[in-house]
């Protein structure tokens, strides 16, 4: 057997063990989603006529956590969409000083700055109400680190050229920056809706009203193996499984295109 | 093939915001049109052995004896529902419009006082 051939079974081998544990991985991931899909229709439909006909409670967690996700991460995107042009195109003292605090903040665990955001909300009159929850998390970090790499490959060019036409630094964000960024942006505005969706400890801090709380945490009160138990959780699990398949490539763009 | 992907997403998206406004705007009279509403009423302690509830509430069986539907809560079902339970007992005196019955319901009872609409054993509402 030549040494030529050899690489090549060796290569074929790797590669079918290689495929074989991702697709191991794949299965480890999708099972559990699947398994809590099939369980909530194992009394028909009654799961779901449970929790979207008798539990009204349910149905308005549902809504408070669309609420909440919606605006954070709206608000993420134009807060850090706007830090992002000034951190990656703007010359000024002690940028990369603060640049550097956004990422040591990143950095920390959330658990670190939840005390604080009580402090805050407490000050300013925000705790127990959405708008409570909806401000820490618009001036999050991340997005602001994730739009910044991705402005910085946004040329100079472009906005020189732009300056041409118009002096108003928002035309040129809107206008110019912000159709060549779509994808970036876009995919800062999923992760960022689905963290806010999936967050329990900072509602459970800063909110004390039940009627406010979002499904995250109204689906603890359930119980667990009942049919509307799963049939919750999928209806919570459906939202952003659909906006990853609405946005997939603008994701995967703007995770790859921009090495992140 | 991403497009139809990305078509299909947009449906399922549509149909998913389309059931749940559906819902949250007449999801209460979904669940009217679903289960009987029924009215209750305490019923009162008269002695150890006997209590006092409406006439109305009290019912026959073929062979004449006499029940009455209590709403009692299940585990198995959610907040807003309860389940109509048939309970049987000795008709001592009807006065006044007022039933004497003997005491196999307490006082803490939800006895209810439209009893000819409700299946036994069936999910009802109690009306505000």
């Amino acid at each position: 057997m030549t040494g030529q051939k050899r690489t090549h079974i060796a290569k074929t081998v790797g590669n079918i063990i290689g495929s074989a544990i991702m697709v191991l991985i794949a299965l480890v991931v999708v099972l559990p989603v699947v398994t809590v899909i099939i369980s909530s229709f194992k009394d028909g439909l009654r799961g779901y006529s449970d929790f979207f006909v008798w539990n009204p409670e349910m149905l308005k967690a549902l809504l408070n956590s669309i609420i909440i996700a919606v605006c954070t991460s709206t608000g993420t995107v134009i807060i850090s969409f706007t830090a992002a042009f000034v951190f990656a195109k703007l010359r000024f003292k002690g940028k990369n000083l603060l640049f550097y605090i956004y990422i040591i903040v990143m950095m920390m665990p959330f658990q670190v700055t939840l005390l604080p955001q009580y402090m805050a909300a407490k000050a300013i009159h925000t705790y127990d109400t959405q708008l409570g929850m909806i401000l820490p998390g618009i001036f999050a970090p991340f997005s602001v680190f994730l739009l910044t790499q991705i402005m910085k490959t946004v040329p100079d060019d472009i906005i020189e050229a732009a300056r041409l036409d118009t002096d108003s630094s928002v035309r040129i964000l809107t206008r110019v920056i912000a159709p060549t960024m779509r994808p970036g942006i876009i995919c800062a505005w999923v992760l960022c809706f689905t963290e806010q969706w999936n967050m329990v400890a900072e509602p459970l801090i800063l909110m004390e009203t039940e009627s406010k709380y979002p499904l995250s945490v109204m689906l603890s009160k359930l119980t667990p193996g009942e049919a509307v138990a799963f049939a919750a959780t999928t209806v919570f699990i459906l939202l952003p499984l659909f906006l990853y398949g609405l946005f997939e490539s603008e994701i995967i763009e703007g995770l790859e295109d921009y090495k992140l | 093939m991403s497009k139809i992907i990305k078509y299909i997403t947009l449906i399922l998206l549509a149909v998913y915001f389309a059931v749940v406004t559906v819902f949250m705007i007449f999801g209460a009279d979904i669940r009217d049109a679903l289960s009987p509403n029924v009215d209750i009423v305490y019923p009162e302690l008269v002695s150890f052995e006997t209590v006092l509830v409406p006439e109305s509430a009290v019912m026959y069986d073929d062979e004449g004896a006499a029940y009455v539907f209590v709403a009692v809560k299940d585990k198995n079902y959610p907040e807003l529902a309860y389940k109509a339970e048939r309970k049987n007992a000795v008709l001592f005196e009807i006065k006044d419009g007022m039933a004497e019955i003997s005491a196999i319901i307490a006082p803490s009872d939800k006895v209810i006082l439209n009893p000819d609409d409700v299946p036994e054993g069936k999910r009802v509402v109690i009306r505000k």
